[in-house]
């Protein structure tokens, strides 16, 4: 502690020899100013430099950026914040057409669009199939289609009547195979349908699956099933008879024949005609007819058929 | 020079030397300085980028800028009173 005091004693004798000058005071002084200064500065810097580096400075200077930005906004058709006053509505592209819609029109529009749900995916398949005539070949259907071997140009049609008559189908309320007969039933409508076009295998392929009795008014095929039930059993086992049986003897005559057959069938004395034409077709045939007579159906009218030439011979 | 060393330290045992500093950081903060040369450090250090300045670059800007811009009077009233505790201590 001594040695401290008397350096302390020994520094100030030199410092007061040194002030004894007066212009020593006065560098004194300004060094001793300047190194103040330089102190404070230091201080500062250091506190800017910790503020940069922790990225206080961009905090603060983002707040007076964000403030300027959320400025009120005066003017004549614009609200505070500078927008126009009459919002437009917010529009959404369709992924699978492409179209602009209305954000609140988007959900109901991509059902359709995409085919969720029953009707919707009939529409879109119709939409595809009209917009791309490459796809047609390659759409599915059903069975009949191939075995009818119709070209690609009739089953488009089918397609295009497929959308129209869609209400009724879904009145009738049934389910899916009575829509897919249905699809059969315009397609032949379409193409005018007529056993005469048809060669026998095919007349009894397609009467092994629909009802085919002929109806009066529009002289078409009624392409429901086996069991329809606007025709009777007696109406159905007329027209195979008469189909079946009139091939076997006359090709040429047969479309004529077999339509006035069934029309003055339809008119009310067909009974007799019925009992001429298919005798053994009906000890076979039982009243009760079943889906699964469709096989019988066949084999019996082809026993019948070489009984009619038979006695035609 | 040579009694720099010697008067900072008599100044700093008579804790006369932290007087006079806080009385120079009041006088500066007044009168604006302060404010003055922390723009001037944020200004250089968003010349630069953050990324690329050191705090020894930052004193060499600014020392020499912040000794120049300190007021005359804050310097006069300074000066005078460090005098005056030379004069009268010694």
């Amino acid at each position: 502690m001594a040695s401290v005091e008397e350096k302390q004693i020994e520094l100030d004798r030199e410092v007061r020899s040194y002030l004894s000058n007066p212009n020593n005071v006065e560098a004194a002084a300004e060094a001793v100013l300047n190194d103040l200064v330089d102190s404070v500065v230091l201080g500062i810097v250091f506190e800017v430099h910790r503020a940069a580096k922790c990225g206080i400075v961009d905090h603060e200077d983002g707040i007076t950026d964000e403030v300027s930005k959320f400025e009120i906004v005066e003017g004549a058709d614009m609200d505070i914040f500078g927008q126009p006053l009459k919002k437009r509505p917010q529009r959404c592209i369709c992924p699978s057409c492409k179209r602009s819609l209305a954000a609140l029109r988007f959900a109901p529009h991509l059902s359709k669009c995409m085919g969720l749900g029953r009707n919707s995916l009939r529409l879109a398949s119709r939409q595809i199939t009209n917009s791309s005539k490459e796809m047609v070949g390659y759409s599915a259907t059903d069975d009949n289609d191939s075995e009818l071997s119709l070209g690609s140009d009739r089953r488009r049609k089918k397609r295009v009547s497929f959308g129209t008559r869609r209400p009724k189908n879904s009145k009738t309320g049934r389910n899916g195979d009575v829509t897919l007969e249905t699809g059969t039933c315009s397609e032949l409508n379409n193409s005018n349908m007529n056993y005469d076009s048809m060669s026998n295998e095919e007349k009894k392929n397609l009467l092994m699956q629909i009802c085919g009795v002929i109806s009066v008014s529009t002289r078409k095929l009624c392409t429901r099933s086996m069991r329809c039930s606007q025709h009777s059993d007696e109406q159905r086992r007329a027209v195979r008879a008469a189909l079946l049986n009139s091939q076997g003897s006359d090709m040429n005559s047969t479309p004529d024949m077999l339509q006035v057959d069934i029309d003055s069938y339809e008119d009310g004395d067909g009974q007799s005609m019925c009992e001429s034409l298919g005798q053994s077709w009906e000890q076979e045939h039982s009243n009760t007819s079943s889906p699964a007579d469709s096989a019988s159906t066949s084999s019996s009218s082809s026993k019948k058929r070489e009984k009619n030439t038979k006695t035609q011979e | 020079m040579l009694y720099k060393t010697s008067i900072e330290q008599s100044l700093i045992l008579s804790g006369e030397k932290d007087r006079f500093k806080e009385l120079l950081r009041t006088r500066l903060t007044e009168c604006g300085w302060r404010d003055q040369i922390q723009m001037l450090c944020r200004q250089i250090v968003k010349e630069r980028g953050v990324q690329n300045i050191t705090a020894d670059e930052l004193i060499g800007e600014v020392t020499a800028k912040g000794r120049a811009l300190v007021p005359d009077a804050v310097k006069k009233e300074l000066l005078q009173k460090i005098k005056a505790h030379f004069s009268q201590d010694m």
